[in-house]
């Protein structure tokens, strides 16, 4: 009846609920309800707008005061559904850049080659920021690990101390 | 002033709510203009501005937790009767309805939006709006009966 009293039935289903209201006092009684209410709902006086309410809005702009008003065009935004993707798009987001910087880890911490050179020594990977940094902002720094096929020669460091 | 405002109250129901929304309409107004193309008339323009920042105020209410004034309204306590005039009791029934279920109402009845303009509004989907719309409607029925 909602949709029916609203005019957004199709031909058929139209003609179909009006052959029951000529039969039906029930629903035509609740669509007479229905467009009463909308009828004398669009007619209610309101109150009328306080001159103060523009005053205030004057002085508050002339003191330096600002809003942001939401953008008119129905296409510009749609806030619940935004506020609903905001969230998932920024965990997306989080999700492939942590993996991206776990592959750049794990990718520059596998062991070196035969071909390096001696005396190349080893490198690590310092993530810099957060973990939503993209890899180029990861760089080099100089080891801190012993080089693991260099059991026998341990860090100079070590042969001083001893 | 007095349409913007119109519009403001009926959507939020409430003064205090209405007065804010056209103070903060007047405040960013000259702004919000730059944005304006010239489709359509700036009267329109300018009721599309102050609906949706009733409707965010709504919405912002929500989220702060102001749920007092839904509770107080669904509260079932022994409230006074309806005014014997049509039009006093459609306003009294509108006063105690669910913020929600007003809005769908309003720019349905009052600003003649299609359930898929209401769902773009508010961020909600076609069909949440015609049921919001049937519960307002069912519940002015259950709480005016013979006053309409």
């Amino acid at each position: 009846m909602s949709r029916f009293a609203d005019g957004e039935l199709d031909e058929p289903e139209h003609q179909r609920v009006t052959k029951h209201l000529a039969r039906c006092p029930r629903c035509r009684d609740e669509v007479t309800l229905i467009r009463r209410l909308g009828d004398v709902t669009r007619d209610l006086a309101t109150p009328r707008v306080s001159p103060a309410v523009l005053d205030d809005a004057l002085a508050r702009r002339w003191a330096g005061d600002r809003v942001l008003l939401p953008p008119s065009d129905p296409g510009a935004a749609q806030p619940s559904s935004r506020q609903f993707l905001s969230p998932l798009a920024a965990l997306i987001v989080f999700l492939v850049a942590t993996f991206l910087v776990s592959v750049g880890v794990l990718w520059a911490s596998r062991p070196e080659s035969a071909h390096a050179p001696p005396d190349a020594p080893p490198r690590a990977v310092e993530p810099v920021g957060t973990l939503g940094s993209s890899p180029a902002a990861l760089r080099l720094a100089p080891a801190a690990l012993p080089d693991p096929d260099d059991a026998h020669h341990p860090p100079p460091s070590r042969l001083r101390a001893s | 002033g007095q349409q913007l405002y119109e519009v403001a109250y009926r959507i939020t129901g409430r003064r205090d709510d209405a007065d804010d929304v056209v103070q903060d309409l007047f405040m960013g107004l000259p702004e919000a203009l730059r944005s304006y193309r010239g489709t359509g008339t700036l009267g329109a323009w300018l009721r599309a501005l102050a609906r949706r920042t009733a409707l965010l105020r709504l919405r912002s209410e929500k989220r702060r937790g102001h749920w007092h004034r839904r509770a107080a309204r669904d509260r079932p306590v022994r409230e006074p009767p309806p005014p014997v005039d049509e039009r006093m009791a459609i306003q009294w029934a509108l006063d105690r309805m669910p913020d929600d279920w007003r809005a769908v109402f309003i720019l349905k009845e009052v600003e003649g939006h299609t359930h898929v303009e209401i769902a773009n509004a508010l961020g909600i989907t076609p069909g949440a709006s015609a049921l919001r719309l049937h519960r307002a409607r069912r519940f002015l029925r259950d709480r005016l009966k013979g006053k309409v």
